[in-house]
């Protein structure tokens, strides 16, 4: 790929576009051998530059003068010119993509492969198909130039032989044939081919769950719509579980449940939206001392198609001595904000997070705390300048791949004084500040 | 000889490919490619015919290649090349600029062409064969490499130059 700035290739794009819709001299597409070694001969003497070149080279500069001339005028006449010239199928090698609208793809549809310009044979990236799928390509160069799913879900559907030069747009109407299933594009065409493909599906696609290198995975990333029971997994006493959900929907179903052995589990909302819904949480098995094993069940309508992955999670967030949850955790990745809460007297901040990068907490007040998340790892965190009764609200700042769970304990324990600490999950109790104290 | 009749010399050939489907079908691609790079319509023309003339002599064993294509195009960047520099060391032609490239219903992106064109005839014949085959015709620098006999850092350097240039030349920072 060629680094080069927007302005740069903007203007350097149109001038290769210009000269490239240049019609191609007529002799060119007939080959005759006889005539090309007069020529190939004729230049042979053109090192000599004698008197005979040099006349013949004055004819062809008058030649290209008058053919010049004649070119000015057809350029000079619309009714002519560039008639004459969009009448050539190769004018333009490719078109302007994407074409939307009636002729092309809708315009409310949800891109999952962007504008993307190559040549020859290329595979391009997996996305799970949602609803109607619009494949749009256009090719230029000899051969012949096919677009198909590597896992031949879709199959020969998009085998396409293209001199066409057109911009072609494939709508593969009947999800029922690649839904639920990850699908892989491929072109396979003439390493001189130079094609663009644009991939746009009628319902928001579901995001790519990776599990981090780390984790244990207990049901790996799995598709499904409707009901469906997912596959069994062993939990060790005590060990915690974290699962992320994503749905969308073909109608105005907007839930997705999970649940777990009937004792944990959670909902998300949202799938009608236009981008889905999405949700993730903690949760830690309550089983007997040996461990127990642990089935899941999705809960949706059959309009809802869904994406889940549950891979092991963080330690339980214990409350602190004498503490007492405010409100329900709040779970959420990247960069997020909390729920609004009011302590009565004072209150310590737990936060459980997973994944690679740091997480920062900020608050209406004045501090903030700072953790390296990496594996699972939690936090207790009591700010010094807590004001009892006074709404606090609380903003997440981490990397799109940072996992958390916040959770807020009145804790009624220290006064206000207690020095500002983030302590790991082995240390419950807030450190009383000396220097307030004395 | 005319094309139709070429096609029975490729009787040992692969059955499905024959002269005009691999070389003929190629020669609009090879002509904007050898136009882009000359910027001359006469001498892209007369490497496109020269191409074709060696893809002819050569036949029996490009047809027989995997890649045909790739052939044609080393074929045809290289003649550009050579050829250049042989009218080149004769003062064959003085740079010009064609105004004839003002040709767009738009006067602002017809200037902007004839500008943009200007500083392009600047730049040496390898830096626009790397910039035509690297940034316009999405060859890997690899393949580039290939089809301008040098190595890959040299077309590396070819095309970041030759794009500084532009960029000089044009004043885009």
């Amino acid at each position: 790929m060629v680094d080069i700035d927007p302005g740069l290739d903007t203007r350097l794009r149109a001038f290769f576009d210009h000269y490239e819709g240049e019609a191609m001299p007529p002799r060119l597409a007939t080959f005759d051998e006889t005539d090309i070694d007069v020529g190939v001969s004729d230049r042979g003497r053109r090192p000599l530059f004698n008197l005979f070149a040099g006349l013949a080279a004055a004819a062809v500069v008058a030649a290209a003068i008058a053919l010049f001339a004649i070119e000015l005028t057809s350029h000079e006449n619309p009714a002519t010119g560039p008639a004459a010239r969009s009448a050539s199928p190769t004018a333009s090698p490719l078109n302007a993509m994407p074409v939307l609208g009636d002729s092309g793809v809708p315009t409310a549809a949800h891109v999952v492969i962007s504008l993307t310009r190559g040549h020859g044979p290329v595979q391009l990236q997996t996305f799970v198909p949602q609803g109607t799928l619009y494949i749009q390509f256009d090719s230029a160069g000899p051969g012949v130039f096919k677009i198909s799913s590597t896992d031949l879900v879709v199959g020969n559907d998009l085998a396409h032989a293209s001199n066409s030069f057109g911009v072609t747009t494939l709508t593969m109407d009947r999800p029922q044939s690649y839904d639920r299933k990850p699908l892989t594009l491929r072109v396979t065409a003439d390493p001189s081919m130079r094609w663009e493909v644009f991939v746009a599906e009628s319902r928001a696609p579901l995001p790519v769950f990776i599990a981090h290198a780390d984790s244990r995975v207990l049901v790996p990333v799995t598709y499904g719509t409707g009901l469906a029971t997912l596959p069994a997994f062993m939990l060790a006493p005590g060990e915690g579980v974290h699962v992320q959900v994503a749905c969308n929907s073909a109608t105005k179903a907007d839930t997705v449940q999970v649940g777990q052995n009937q004792r944990f589990g959670s909902e998300i909302a949202g799938c009608s939206t236009p981008s889905g819904g999405h949700g993730e949480w903690f949760a830690t098995d309550q089983g007997g001392p040996n461990g127990d094993s642990v089935t899941s069940y999705i809960t949706a309508d059959p309009a809802v198609s869904w994406e889940i992955l549950i891979t092991d999670g963080p330690p339980p967030i214990l409350a602190p001595p004498g503490g007492r949850a405010l409100q329900p955790s709040a779970y959420g990745r990247g960069s997020d904000s909390v729920p609004v809460f009011t302590a009565a007297t004072t209150y310590t901040i737990a936060i459980d997070c997973s994944g690679a990068g740091s997480l920062t907490m900020s608050s209406s007040l004045s501090q903030v705390a700072t953790i390296l998340c990496a594996q699972y790892a939690q936090f207790y965190f009591t700010p010094s300048d807590q004001v009892p009764g006074q709404p606090v609200s609380l903003s997440v700042v981490a990397p799109p791949g940072v996992g958390w769970e916040v959770e807020v304990f009145d804790d009624g324990g220290p006064a206000p004084g207690t020095c500002a600490t983030l302590r790991d999950g082995g240390d419950l109790q807030p450190t009383p500040c000396v220097a307030s104290s004395s | 000889m005319t094309a139709s009749a070429t096609t029975a010399m490729t009787s040992d050939a692969l059955p499905t490919r024959t002269f005009d489907s691999v070389v003929m079908q190629d020669a609009r691609r090879l002509y904007s490619l050898a136009f882009l790079i000359l910027r001359d319509a006469g001498e892209a023309e007369d490497a496109v015919q020269e191409t074709q003339l060696k893809a002819w002599r050569s036949w029996e064993s490009l047809s027989r290649t995997d890649r045909p294509a790739a052939w044609l195009t080393r074929v045809c960047v290289n003649h550009c090349i050579s050829r250049r520099r042989h009218l080149r060391s004769r003062g064959w032609p003085p740079v010009a600029l064609t105004e004839e490239s003002a040709s767009s219903p738009d006067p602002a992106a017809s200037a902007d062409i004839v500008d943009v064109d200007r500083a392009y005839r600047q730049l040496s014949l390898k830096q626009r064969a790397a910039i035509t085959l690297n940034y316009r015709h999405g060859y890997s620098v690899e393949e580039c490499a290939v089809f301008m006999g040098c190595r890959p850092g040299t077309v590396r350097t070819h095309v970041a130059r030759g794009l500084a240039a532009l960029r000089k030349e044009l004043g885009d920072g």
